[in-house]
């Protein structure tokens, strides 16, 4: 568990800005499971965890912003597929790391053009409070890498409202660097019902998010805003490193039951994550 | 549950993933509830499986698991933000 210190000492300000508007302090949370014994974990799950999220001083509008108690869906996943694949003694090294921050507008909180230094260094120009996932995302696949050195990142996040508008509740939106990984993943989503589907990443999607001040700026234009949220967080994946992005905004709640779910949180990513870690990780 | 009124003897991995998901389609969240009436309250307390194949309860500690794992998300999920914020980790 890291505090706020210890992320401040870190460099840690693309996590930090987002943290600064909310009385709460901010968590890094990691979980670790060593199911086949000492070393490096291949895989690393990060969550984004949101807690609540008003959008900041690029404030949400009213209606409907009780369903941001679910911004932290994606670290929710990461925290149930650990205890599940602790659970049943799965023979795979995981580590789950989730990024604990609540997103409040305050006299404190980060203002629209802030600029930020992210952990890794690079400077990133804040134009939407409201685009603060990636943020966070940011900060923890650096710090994920630094200490654990995975082969593979899966990262999982409630992240754009694009996502809703392109693929509904149906499902969870994949942005991969690696066709191998997303092929595994695409197929533990289809087995277990949490299904998911592809998007393509490009130079030219992730030249939308140059700024003329930082090294970049944390949203893009209003076309394929879920395509160039993953190019931010691919600015922060580690050549070399077997990344896959989980955009699941549309699937950790429900307005219906379904067949294994009654209407509320659905728990979605649980069962995806066991499934791959077990068709692609324990022999 | 009898599974031996069935043509077909399941699988032990079947006989558990229907376990499986009887316990996860049967989760809900009812800890604020405090004025909820006897008759919307659920009924269904327990489900016995009669005549399972040989197998099953192993294949069911891989089914519990996941599905142990599949209520702490929804629970997280579901509880409130003043319930459920950073530093109450």
């Amino acid at each position: 568990m890291l505090g706020e210190e210890e992320m401040r000492s870190l460099g840690m300000g693309a996590l930090l800005g987002v943290s600064q508007g909310s009385v709460r302090d901010a968590r890094i949370l990691a979980l670790r499971w060593n199911g086949k014994g000492a070393g490096d974990p291949d895989l690393a799950f990060v969550g984004k965890g949101v807690t609540f999220d008003t959008g900041g001083i690029s404030l949400k509008p009213g209606a409907g912003m009780e369903d941001m108690k679910w911004d932290m869906g994606g670290a929710g996943a990461v925290v149930g597929a650990m205890k599940a694949i602790a659970g049943r003694k799965a023979k795979a090294n995981v580590v789950g790391v989730c990024g604990l921050v609540e997103n409040m507008p305050d006299g404190n909180a980060q203002r629209p053009g802030d600029v930020v230094t992210s952990m890794s260094g690079q400077t990133i120009e804040v134009i939407n409070t409201d685009a603060e996932g990636r943020l966070v995302l940011a900060d923890v696949i650096t710090w994920t890498q630094k200490t654990f050195r995975p082969k593979t990142i899966v990262d999982l996040a409630t992240l754009t409202g694009a996502m809703i508008v392109s693929l509904g509740n149906e499902y969870g939106g994949l942005f991969s660097n690696d066709d191998s990984l997303a092929d595994a993943l695409l197929a533990a989503g289809t087995a277990t019902d949490d299904k998911l589907w592809r998007f393509p990443l490009s130079d030219t999607y992730n030249k939308l998010i140059d700024s003329p001040i930082a090294d970049m700026k944390n949203v893009g234009p209003r076309g394929a805003g879920s395509i160039t949220a993953a190019q931010f967080i691919q600015r922060f994946v580690d050549k070399d490193v077997h990344w896959a992005h989980l955009d699941i905004a549309g699937m950790v709640w429900s307005d219906k039951p379904g067949t294994t779910w009654d209407k509320g949180a659905t728990g979605y990513g649980v069962k995806l994550l066991d499934r791959f870690v077990a068709d692609r990780f324990e022999d | 549950m009898d599974f031996a009124a069935l043509a077909t003897a399941p699988s032990a991995q079947a006989a558990a993933r229907f376990a499986g998901a009887a316990a996860q389609r049967a989760w809900r969240h009812d800890i604020y509830r405090t004025t909820l009436p006897e008759a919307q309250k659920p009924t269904f307390a327990k489900l016995v499986l009669a005549a399972a194949p040989t197998g099953t309860d192993e294949a069911w500690t891989v089914q519990e698991a996941v599905t142990n794992g599949l209520e702490l998300t929804r629970t997280l999920v579901a509880e409130p933000p003043n319930i459920v914020y950073p530093k109450a980790s």
